[in-house]
């Protein structure tokens, strides 16, 4: 059984880090769905390094995730997500998208979260990532492309887009 | 609203609390796997330990057999029992013998139970060899080697281990018809009671923890206390 000590420690770290290795996380796993089995791995190896009296920082948090996210795609098939849409005419579309993005207002009305789920698993990876860096984290556009190494018209493109056939894609499920 | 749901979907699919549960939850499950682990190794490690003991103790009871038979080599082995008997004739001994006392209890008990089962080595008149030694036998009656000296580790119908030694040209089974004792002797300290019946002589004694019978035929009486005498020394 772990103390009392550590276990107030590692709450503490927890509660600290647990956003920036998330977003560490989503923009360097191959598939969304790894997200939470890295994080708990990630976070594993903390406890056990507070176990042993390992003074831990952010920074050595930081190193714990890169390896862990090397090492869990090391041995592992990586699942590549197709694409079901073509991105041949994303210059123009860009074009077409409003610089403050409300179309989820009155797409997703009657949502189920796991059709949700479900379709974003079925995207591009990059799609659930800046799906999680803007709403879950409440990143900018400019920040999501910055750390998913995009621009933020491409960004602006891939929400655009998803959303849109998100609202298909549900309306068509009811 | 939507940002909202947008947002729930992610908090419950990659849910913070839950994953932390999930490590507080494994990191204990992987202290009691330690745990077992640990246990069941030690358990195997004392296991080993028990049997490899057990395995060298035979391997140890089987060394000195081995040594015990290489000393007698089939074509010396009539010279060195004839020599035998010039041997006990021409040694000096200082026993005493008397009459038996029926009333005395003797060293010799039945009901001892004897732990230790070794064949202990028992040193000789030089120039007398043991024939051959044998595993635990379940019938002393039926062994039967009369020619030579043999020292044999045999288990009585009570179950207890005895080491017999024998000089004689009958069984055991023949020996054993003497019923009553005729004298006794002292040897450092240990008193015995000597069976005799023509020129066949026998005893029964308990020296350190271990059980003899001891059967001589064609030995006079000095000769066979100078047999008892190189089987009961002092250490």
């Amino acid at each position: 059984m772990a103390s009392q000590e550590t276990l107030k420690k590692f709450n503490e770290l927890y509660e600290n880090t647990y956003n920036d290795i998330s977003k560490y996380v989503v923009c360097n796993c191959n598939n969304i769905e790894d997200v939470k089995d890295i994080i708990q791995n990630i976070y594993l190896e903390v406890f056990k390094s507070l176990n042993k009296n390992i003074t831990m920082n952010k920074s050595y948090i930081f190193g714990i995730a890169k390896n862990k996210v090397k090492d869990y795609y090391r041995f592992r098939y990586k699942d590549k997500i197709v694409a079901l849409f073509s991105t041949k005419n994303e210059e123009e579309t860009i074009k077409e998208i409003p610089s403050e993005i409300d179309i989820e207002q009155s797409t997703i009305i009657k949502f189920d979260t796991e059709l949700v789920w479900q379709y974003l698993k079925s995207k591009k990876v990059v799609i659930a990532k800046i799906f999680y860096l803007y709403y879950y984290l409440g990143l900018t556009m400019k920040e999501i492309a910055k750390s998913l190494n995009l621009t933020e018209s491409n960004v602006k493109h891939y929400l655009y887009r998803t959303l849109k056939d998100l609202s298909a894609y549900l309306e068509k499920g009811e | 609203m939507s940002k909202k749901t947008l947002k729930n979907i992610f908090a419950e699919k990659i849910n913070k609390k839950e994953i932390y549960n999930d490590i507080i939850n494994e990191s204990e499950r992987k202290i009691s796997y330690y745990k077992i682990i640990l246990t069941s190794a030690c358990i195997i490690v004392l296991f080993c330990i028990g049997f490899v003991a057990n395995y060298r103790k035979n391997v140890t009871l089987e060394s000195k057999d081995e040594i015990y038979m290489n000393d007698l080599t089939p074509e010396n082995r009539d010279i060195n029992c004839s020599l035998s008997k010039d041997i006990f004739s021409s040694e000096e001994y200082t026993n005493t013998t008397s009459m038996i006392d029926e009333n005395k209890t003797y060293s010799y008990s039945k009901k001892d139970k004897i732990t230790n089962n070794i064949l202990i080595n028992i040193s000789l008149p030089s120039g007398v060899y043991l024939n051959k030694i044998q595993k635990v036998e379940n019938h002393l009656h039926d062994y039967k080697d009369p020619t030579y000296y043999n020292k044999l580790l045999y288990q009585d119908e009570n179950g207890f281990k005895k080491i017999a030694i024998s000089y004689s040209q009958t069984t055991f089974k023949e020996n054993n018809s003497i019923n009553s004792a005729t004298k006794t002797s002292k040897i450092n300290n240990l008193t015995l009671a000597i069976y005799q019946n023509s020129e066949i002589y026998m005893t029964y004694f308990r020296f350190q923890d271990q059980y003899y019978e001891v059967v001589s035929q064609n030995l006079n009486e000095e000769e066979f206390i100078n047999l008892l005498k190189s089987i009961i020394k002092k250490k």
